[in-house]
């Protein structure tokens, strides 16, 4: 029979190994970017929350927003989440379940990666999406960026 | 149901739904406007007791056998039709009994003004109570099951809340510096199991602070119309009033996670002159993050109902986070009621329990 101390060593160590295995690579910065023919020179952290929680529909000059996110499963998702939207993976969850079942919201669409994000923000001039700041290309324009 | 006519307009929402959605699989980029998301919950459910609690068949209710009671299933569709316009529906199917029954719980049709205003049409999730409106989703909100003390829906529970209404309501929402005020103004009918509350109309307003606090606060009326109103208990409710007033605050702030709600419940039946089914309600939880993916809870709530029914439950938990789409709750409640509080007996009578009951449930919360 197992005693206590060695049932409560092995649960610890498993726990440890689950906590520790949920690392997340960090980014030297965020470039939340848009359409180079989009208006909208620079955004604020405010205003880029209030677009990708979908609390504004509209970017500051009144023109509509597509918020584009990036594949929920990314680091980049996570990272933008925490850094920008100040939620951790499973807040984003509880936050859009709570507008998805109840029919109010859907969250912003997702591409998958910086090449597919940087390809749909250059053919839509309502979107806005982010990307790693070092994959930053003519084909877009920077409105704010998260260090 | 009692209108027909209520049937044929849910089943021309369906229709539409579905005619939107065939239209959009046409569309170039249907993917980008049509959504579809689920949750399922997998909840068992043990007492000390042999009567059954919070439900009214053996299968459906919790004793000393154990319960799956609370085990669900939800599908979501929602298609963005235009820039103003988006169609949704939700199907929700649970257990009962030795199986599981399925329903239409919401489709509606929602039309954008502008940034600020929206009118929704259609079966609508009531949204009296602050997680009324995703009461069946546990992984937005800390317990097993939402505090029967508001959210209960047994015929003989505080009815401070409904599951949704026929009919339509206008939403505002906007942003003032640090806070996004929002209100509602709803109205139609509510249709339950035995009974149609007609002539419904309320308003909700809320106001959230930095996404960490909200307040929000309900009220509604509505004239009550029992499908038999020539039983004694169908002539005593038909064209009376039920009416109800909620207030309540959401705290998300750091680590901390609050709740706390009240409910003042009038409904106009009389029995020797006592307004029987009155009640006034209250829950409050407490609640910590512990590295992200522990939440240990406290949850007290009391529901005194006028003829003498009621109950007092104390609840401790603990959620862990299993991954983005899955938490696993436990929890062991004190349940001491005044009466028979939710308890029935085998044959579905209610019943009170000799003395305090204790409770054990386990769940696991799923989105997909």
């Amino acid at each position: 029979m197992l005693r206590p101390y060695t049932i409560l060593t092995t649960t610890s160590a498993i726990l440890f190994l689950i906590l520790a295995s949920v690392s997340v690579p960090a980014f030297a910065g965020i470039a939340v970017i848009v359409n180079p023919g989009n208006s909208i020179n620079s955004l604020n952290v405010n205003e880029v929350k209030l677009l990708f929680l979908k609390k504004r529909k509209k970017f500051p000059d009144g023109s509509p927003a597509m918020p584009i996110n990036q594949k929920e499963a990314s680091d980049l998702y996570d990272q933008f989440a925490q850094r920008v939207l100040e939620r951790n993976s499973s807040q984003m969850k509880a936050y859009w379940s709570t507008k998805i079942f109840s029919g109010i919201a859907t969250p912003p669409v997702e591409v998958n990666g910086d090449t597919a994000m940087k390809r749909r923000i250059a053919s839509k001039i309502d979107a806005i999406g982010y990307i790693n700041s070092d994959n930053v290309d003519g084909s877009v324009k920077v409105v704010y960026t998260s260090r | 149901m009692k209108n027909n006519n209520l049937r044929r307009l849910i089943r021309g929402a369906l229709i539409l739904s579905l005619s939107t959605l065939a239209v959009s699989a046409q569309a170039e980029n249907w993917s980008d406007q049509t959504t579809i998301n689920g949750f399922m919950s997998t909840r068992f459910s043990v007492t000390d007791e042999s009567l059954y609690f919070n439900g009214t068949r053996p299968d459906n209710g919790i004793s000393k056998d154990g319960s799956f009671h609370g085990t669900q299933l939800g599908l979501n569709l929602t298609s963005r039709v235009s820039d103003q316009m988006t169609v949704a529906a939700q199907l929700f199917s649970a257990i009962q009994e030795d199986n599981y029954a399925t329903h239409l719980d919401w489709a509606f049709a929602n039309f954008s003004l502008s940034d600020a205003f929206t009118i929704r049409a259609g079966k609508i999730k009531y949204p009296v109570g602050i997680v009324n409106e995703y009461v069946s989703v546990g992984v937005s909100y800390p317990w097993i099951e939402a505090p029967l003390a508001i959210y209960s829906e047994s015929a003989s529970g505080p009815q401070a809340t409904r599951e949704s209404y026929t009919g339509a309501d206008a939403v505002w929402s906007d942003i003032r510096g640090d806070w996004t005020l929002g209100a509602d103004l709803f109205g139609g009918q509510v249709d339950l199991t035995n009974m149609t509350i007609n002539k419904m109309r309320g308003a909700t307003v809320r106001a959230e602070w930095n996404d960490a606090v909200l307040l929000q606060v309900s009220s509604y009326t509505g004239s009550m119309s029992p499908d038999d109103p020539t039983t004694p208990m169908g002539a005593l409710m038909d064209g009376k009033s039920h009416s109800a007033t909620l207030a309540g605050v959401k705290v998300d702030w750091n680590n901390i996670v609050a709740y706390a709600e009240s409910a003042s419940v009038k409904m106009d039946i009389k029995m020797a002159g006592v307004s029987v089914m009155n009640s006034d309600s209250w829950y409050a939880t407490l609640g910590y993050r512990v590295m992200d993916r522990f939440l240990p809870h406290y949850t007290y709530q009391n529901w005194e109902q006028d003829d003498g029914d009621g109950h007092k439950i104390s609840t401790l938990g603990i959620n862990y986070t299993v991954s983005r789409n899955a938490v696993v709750k436990l929890e062991y409640s004190n349940i001491k009621t005044d009466n028979n509080g939710l308890f029935v007996d085998d044959v579905g009578v209610a019943t009170a329990p000799a003395g305090d009951t204790k409770m054990t449930s386990l769940a696991v919360d799923v989105v997909f």
